[in-house]
């Protein structure tokens, strides 16, 4: 096998982002203003500062261990039967997750485009292409994320803009929300930080950095891809609830959706752009199942020791479509993945966090500055 | 025999990925292009389609629903510009209607009686009729959102008397009836004189706490013209009344829409009076807590021109100034009479629930909470408007 070439810094920021931006970020607006109402703004910021938090753990750990991945640098840390349980854990639950989410993404095209397709077939066909797109290299992996970046970065800042002269400011006002406790908060920015999209996004990490240029490339690429990434997020939560108010952008199960059914082009040059941004979303998903599925097949062949993650690029294809079908409805799938978002958020940033304590204290790894 | 394998999943995968299990050719789709709902009168009296023919079925809040459909006729609607006037609009659409328990009883009903498939896609409009509209839309609504394919930029009006004539009437200067009408009202919006108001907007306003919603109110004149007669308003989801007309305009002014374009005539004494134009509207809300209450100040800009002129002289600075003088005191009065006349039915339209809530958080918490209490509170709200008339042109005489 030939030596895969190196991951720059804009590719780590590219592909956070992707993995970022999916399925999850079109009910987060329900999401925040269901604990928050108008606070929901707030409530989105907790959750992101949550996220960021997760990503500079992980970024240190990367730090410290350049070159090696998680399940490397864990067995130094923690010894071996105690990194490969975790590792274990971390495999079952990125399994489960990729499966709910491509099945919420199913759920949602069936609703809106695809009444009579199958969910398995929208389910199938989706993991069938992550699958064959697994079978390249980490390096082109990233070229991939690096080709898409723009394909869904532009059109949501268009989003964006063209919602804003839509915004009614009374909607987000007044930012602590109406009748709203300090728990309410605490609770509200837990439930947004155990969205699918943050494990993901962290837990790229560990694949990217033992593959990026240098270690330097990896912390300035992934702060920042966590950034612009929430920040878009942030705005999109904005002008959702701006538009609608709270109160109206419960009832929709997927509120930013709902946006992007309504905005138009300035002069009527479009009439109808949902279809276009019907494209961004199952790019935006194709690419957050992506990353999750290659976190899979990495996690699961350095769990086993084997020789590359592409062995595992089928295999695993059974076990994610069997979580993907288990759900029976959307609100079962909902509860679902709320439950295991939150124990998602003890294993990727408790762990990692546990991971570095030790290795502060053991004095293990590149202790250079 | 790898490859061979290889390519029939890839060519598999193909046929998956191109989406066209649920295809659905053009001309199998009903394509449908205003809906209106009317009370059933008679009870019982659809067909058993969906459930047995008994007396004890559950039916909507409002009772039995008429739905009526103006579906487009395949190939009868033009794409591109029309050669010369050939077919009339009894051509290009077919008005079917239906009977039901509820919404998607009688849209089933309706299904019953077309050889093609329902599709809302392109729906344009909904009318309610009045009767409708006072008896409550949360069914209504309900169905409307719950439905794929209905969007939130469809218009929904509330009609003064039957809804399905709406959908039957023929204007003359457009093919298809309910494109006419949803033209006639974004063209409304255009010309300053209706207030942005889809069905997404009405939405937004309904479920807010601290604002109620309003809707077109038009009215079928001579059975053959639409005319807007004013904004339908709601006390949550029941419609209350409406404005008149020349009330939009004052509407207008509090919500701030733009461009202007309403007109009034303004009376300076006897018999001397200027129509005045708006052009462009400013208002400036605020909300601060007076003995304990919540006091609401607007200060109202308009900018207009002068369009006509009886018995008046409008040749000096000083005449305009007195222009401006007497149409800021009609302004003033005109919105005593509109936010007493909404007060009276706890129905606000204007939002000062919202400006309260956003602004008086601790207030709205300990006295407000919910959108009910707040329609006692705006009963009893103190309102003051200050306006300011700027008129910039005086049209071409010197005079």
């Amino acid at each position: 096998m030939r030596e895969p070439r190196q991951i720059t810094a804009s590719q780590t920021m590219m592909a956070i982002f992707n993995s970022m931006v999916g399925i999850s970020i079109l009910r987060l607006p329900r999401i925040a203003s269901e604990h928050v109402n108008s606070g929901a703004i707030l409530v989105t910021v907790i959750g992101l500062g949550l996220m960021m938090f997760g990503i500079g753990i992980m970024t240190l750990l990367g730090y410290r261990f350049p070159k090696t991945s998680l399940m490397q640098f864990s067995k130094q840390i923690i010894g071996k039967p105690l990194s490969f349980l975790f590792g274990l854990f971390i495999l079952c639950f990125f399994i489960v997750l990729i499966g709910f989410i491509t099945r919420e993404f199913s759920f949602m095209l069936s609703s809106f485009l695809y009444p009579d397709t199958p969910i398995i077939v929208l389910v199938g066909t989706m993991l069938f292409l992550v699958a064959i797109a697994t079978r390249n290299d980490i390096t082109t992996i990233a070229y991939m994320h690096f080709f898409y970046f723009p394909l869904l970065c532009l059109p949501l800042l268009a989003l964006i803009v063209l919602a804003l002269p839509e915004v009614d400011v009374r909607h987000v006002k007044p930012f602590l929300g109406n009748g709203t406790t300090f728990s309410d908060f605490v609770q509200g920015g837990v439930t947004v930080a155990a969205l699918p999209f943050v494990p993901i996004g962290i837990f790229l990490l560990t694949v990217l950095t033992p593959h990026t240029q240098n270690a330097k490339h990896a912390i300035r690429g992934s702060l920042l891809g966590g950034l612009i990434a929430g920040v878009v997020i942030l705005l999109t939560v904005f002008v959702t609830i701006g538009v609608f108010g709270y109160m109206e952008t419960k009832s929709p199960l997927w509120p930013l959706y709902v946006l992007t059914r309504m905005i138009q082009l300035p002069l009527e040059l479009l009439e109808r752009l949902d279809i276009l941004f019907l494209g961004v979303w199952v790019l935006s998903t194709f690419t957050t199942i992506l990353s999750g599925y290659l976190i899979v097949i990495y996690t699961g062949s350095q769990l086993f020791n084997l020789k590359s993650h592409r062995v595992l690029s089928y295999l695993a294809l059974p076990f994610v479509l069997g979580a993907a079908m288990y759900p029976q409805n959307i609100f079962h799938l909902f509860e679902l993945i709320e439950q295991i978002g939150k124990i998602g958020l003890i294993l990727t940033m408790g762990y990692p966090l546990f991971l570095l304590l030790i290795a502060l204290i053991r004095r293990k790894g590149n202790m250079s500055k | 025999m790898k490859h061979a394998m290889k390519c029939l999943v890839l060519v598999g995968l193909a046929f998956l990925i191109a989406g066209c299990w649920d295809r659905l050719e053009i001309e199998e789709r009903a394509m449908v292009l205003g809906l209106s709902i009317d009370l059933q009168e008679k009870e019982s009296s659809d067909d058993p389609i969906n459930h047995p023919d008994v007396d004890d079925m559950p039916t909507s809040e409002i009772g039995m629903v008429k739905i009526t459909a103006q579906l487009a006729v395949p190939g009868q609607i033009p794409l591109g510009p029309s050669q010369g006037g050939g077919s009339k609009s009894k051509d290009t659409v077919l008005v079917v209607a239906a009977v039901g328990h509820t919404m998607d009883d009688a849209m089933s009903n309706l299904q019953q009686q077309l050889g093609s498939t329902l599709f809302l896609g392109q729906l344009k409009i909904i009318i309610l009729s009045r009767e409708v509209a006072e008896k409550g839309i949360r069914e209504i609504s309900d169905f409307i959102k719950r439905h794929p394919e209905i969007r939130r930029d469809t218009w929904l009006l509330v009609n003064g008397k039957k809804a399905e004539e709406t959908l039957r009437v023929a204007p003359k200067l457009e093919r298809v009836p309910t494109l006419y009408l949803s033209g006639m009202l974004d063209n409304a919006i255009k010309m300053g004189k209706f207030p942005k108001d889809k069905i997404g907007q009405f939405w937004s306003n309904l479920e807010s706490n601290g604002q109620d919603g309003y809707l077109p109110f038009i009215t079928v004149k001579d059975e053959e013209h639409i005319q807007i007669s004013g904004l339908a308003y709601f006390r949550g989801m029941k419609m209350v009344g409406h404005i008149e007309p020349y009330q939009i305009a004052y509407f207008n002014g509090i919500t701030e829409q733009n461009p202007g374009g309403s007109k009034a005539l303004v009376k300076l004494s006897e018999n001397e009076s200027v129509m005045l134009q708006s052009t462009y509207r400013k208002s400036n809300i605020h909300v601060s807590l007076k003995d304990g209450r919540p006091h609401v100040q607007v200060k109202l800009k308009v900018i207009g021109n002068i369009v006509e002129k009886q018995n008046v002289a409008v040749d000096t600075h000083d005449a305009i100034k007195k222009i401006e003088k007497s149409a800021e005191e009609l302004i003033e009065e005109q919105y005593e009479v509109l936010i007493k006349e909404t007060q009276e039915k706890k129905s606000d339209i204007f939002g000062f629930g919202e400006y309260v809530r956003g602004d008086l958080r601790t207030y709205w918490d300990q006295h407000i909470e919910t959108a009910e209490k707040w329609r006692e509170a705006y009963q009893e709200l103190a309102v003051d408007v200050v306006a300011e008339v700027e008129i910039k042109e005086v049209g071409l005489r010197s005079k």
